[in-house]
């Protein structure tokens, strides 16, 4: 079964894929008293312009043949396990999608090193919409990118940013040397300031696949 | 009632589109799409009461807004909201944001004082090995393939204004088209980003596009890798631009141990050297005279100063226990020679009988 928005209204964290994100970091109950899911959460990245608002319609296609390239550059189809480390275990999930890479695309998305930052960003995204309880995303324009925030409920109309942590996304094609998914959290953790905002790092690698997500 | 949220909203949603235009080379509508989207942004920052009880949503919209403002070359009005950002009470982690932002534009601002652009080609020298760590690299193994990217660069730009190979002398103006811009460099192992700034007050049909000369060093480089002699002679077809170019790229080989990959990304395109020395395209060999002076096989290592002889295009070597060599400079290796004076090197070429210089068929930067 694939998570739809709706189905975020009434968080309810499955017992295999527990929510980490604790309640005094960034004010939230997470709903630990609701009814279990038995099905394991996917990762759909045909439903990025359903259930996440803070990717413009527009952009959805664009997002999601990022993550198409880059996981068919590692040789992966639809399908493949992701698998995700957190702070309280491990697990997978499968990513699909429906179509084909074909040369066109391979052409339009040729620069794998920017691919891979745009394709990790939407997976965290999904990532963070089917796993916690986060319920609303805000973003804002930083430099010539986009920075996400993460709200653990509807936040106030005009001080949308309040309350909210940060979603510090980071992609990797492939891991090799001291480039790997350890050592990129690690930097991220070690760059956090004491003063800076509570945030919530996620690492997608997608040679193995598997991603980390991890919070400050 | 229009609420922030909503502004912000439909900012956002122009934000992004813009930057899918951005991606497709469409970047006049990049530039209108973030115009739009800064006026909603300014509009809604100014919505939120200026007060402390108001941060951090103050400030991060206003960065926002100045990076909207940067997005669509609206520099003034950037840094006026950033001025805005920084007066109220941002939090330090916003704080910082803003002061790299205001620098990053100021940057800009300088450019444009020197009446140069920066073209959104780029081009990514990333080094991976040994002696390289996250952010961190030896200096020798990063300056000499630095030196000689921009090398390939200036070469590719001459050759494709179909100007005829010069060795020696200042290139003139008119084939310097570009002035060459670094990023500061990445983590995860270690690259920096290398932009062509062109001049904005010449026509731009005169000399050839940055992402044109990009794509060329790129492709060349791959067709370097994989050995590929014949299809790097029909790109390079001119005899002394394919003989610099490949000596060239063999001098930024990785040796297998301290580097073990040297590598380019563009934006349409990425090439790897990560073969030997040994397998990449050959040298290009040198024409022997059908009747002339006698040759033979060298292999010297010193240090490359002055010759003893002024005549022609001589260098000197001088060996650790003194001995000394002139080295003839011939056309197509000048690059790699003029890169390496003052320092320890190994040449392989013949050693000429009568004129008593070496005739250079390579030469290799020794460790310090």
């Amino acid at each position: 079964m694939v998570y739809s928005r709706s189905s975020l209204q009434q968080p309810a964290p499955n017992p295999e894929v527990q929510v980490f994100v604790h309640a005094d970091t960034f004010g939230a109950q997470p709903d630990h008293g609701a009814a279990c899911m038995t099905a394991t959460p996917a990762i759909d990245l045909d439903s990025l312009s359903q259930g996440i608002p803070v990717i413009a319609p527009g952009a959805a296609g664009f997002y999601r043949h990022n993550c198409m390239v880059c996981f068919d550059s590692q040789g992966h189809s639809s399908g493949v396990d992701l698998s995700l480390e957190r702070e309280d275990g491990r697990t997978s999930l499968p990513v699909r999608w429906a179509g084909a890479v074909d040369t066109r695309m391979k052409n339009a998305y040729a620069d794998l090193r920017k691919a891979t930052e745009h394709a990790a960003c939407a997976v965290a995204l999904l990532l963070v919409r089917e796993l916690t309880e986060f319920t609303a995303f805000e973003q804002s324009s930083i430099g010539t990118t986009v920075d996400y925030y993460l709200t653990p409920q509807a936040p106030d109309e005009t001080l949308i940013f309040n309350r909210a942590a940060r979603l510090e996304a980071s992609g990797i094609l492939k891991e090799q040397g001291s480039n790997t998914v350890e050592e990129r959290v690690k930097e991220k953790l070690e760059r956090l300031k004491p003063d800076s905002m509570p945030a919530l790092i996620a690492v997608v690698e997608f040679g193995s696949p598997k991603s980390k997500m991890v919070r400050s | 009632m229009t609420t922030v949220r909503d502004l912000h909203s439909q900012a956002m949603q122009l934000a992004q589109l813009a930057m899918v235009a951005r991606h497709e080379g469409d970047t006049e509508r990049a530039q209108d799409l973030a115009r739009r989207a800064y006026n909603l942004e300014a509009e809604a920052a100014v919505l939120v009461p200026e007060e402390e009880a108001s941060e951090p949503t103050l400030s991060i919209l206003h960065r926002s807004a100045a990076s909207l403002a940067y997005q669509c070359g609206e520099y003034e009005l950037a840094q006026r909201q950033i001025a805005k950002g920084l007066s109220g009470h941002p939090p330090p982690e916003i704080k910082r944001e803003l002061k790299t932002l205001f620098r990053d534009i100021d940057f800009q601002l300088l450019l444009h004082e020197r009446g140069v652009r920066l073209d959104d080609a780029e081009l990514e020298l990333l080094l991976e090995g040994d002696a390289v760590g996250p952010g961190t690299v030896f200096y020798s193994e990063f300056i000499d393939r630095l030196q000689a990217t921009y090398t390939q660069l200036n070469r590719t730009v001459q050759r494709l204004m179909k100007k005829d190979y010069q060795d020696r002398g200042r290139v003139a103006d008119l084939y310097k088209p570009f002035t060459t811009v670094l990023s500061a460099p990445k983590a995860a192992s270690f690259s920096v980003s290398i932009k062509l700034a062109s001049p904005e007050d010449k026509e731009p049909l005169l000399f050839p596009q940055a992402a044109e000369v990009i794509h060329a060093v790129v492709e060349g480089t791959e067709l370097v890798n994989a050995g590929d002699e014949a299809a790097l002679r029909k790109l390079i077809p001119e005899p002394l631009y394919y003989r610099a170019f490949v000596l060239t790229a063999r001098d930024m080989a990785p040796d297998g141990e301290r580097i073990s990959a040297v590598r380019f990304i563009a934006e349409s395109r990425t090439a790897s050297l990560t073969n030997l020395p040994s397998e990449l395209v050959p040298a290009p060999a040198l024409e022997a005279p059908e009747e002339g002076p006698r040759r033979e096989p060298i292999a010297v290592e010193g240090i490359l100063d002055y010759a003893s002889s002024r005549k022609g295009q001589v260098i000197g070597l001088t060996t650790e226990d003194g001995r000394t060599y002139n080295i003839a400079v011939e056309e197509g290796i000048d690059d790699v020679v003029r890169s390496y004076y003052g320092r320890r090197v190994a040449v392989t070429g013949l050693y000429d009988l009568e004129s008593k210089q070496i005739i250079p068929e390579g030469i290799r930067g020794l460790r310090e």
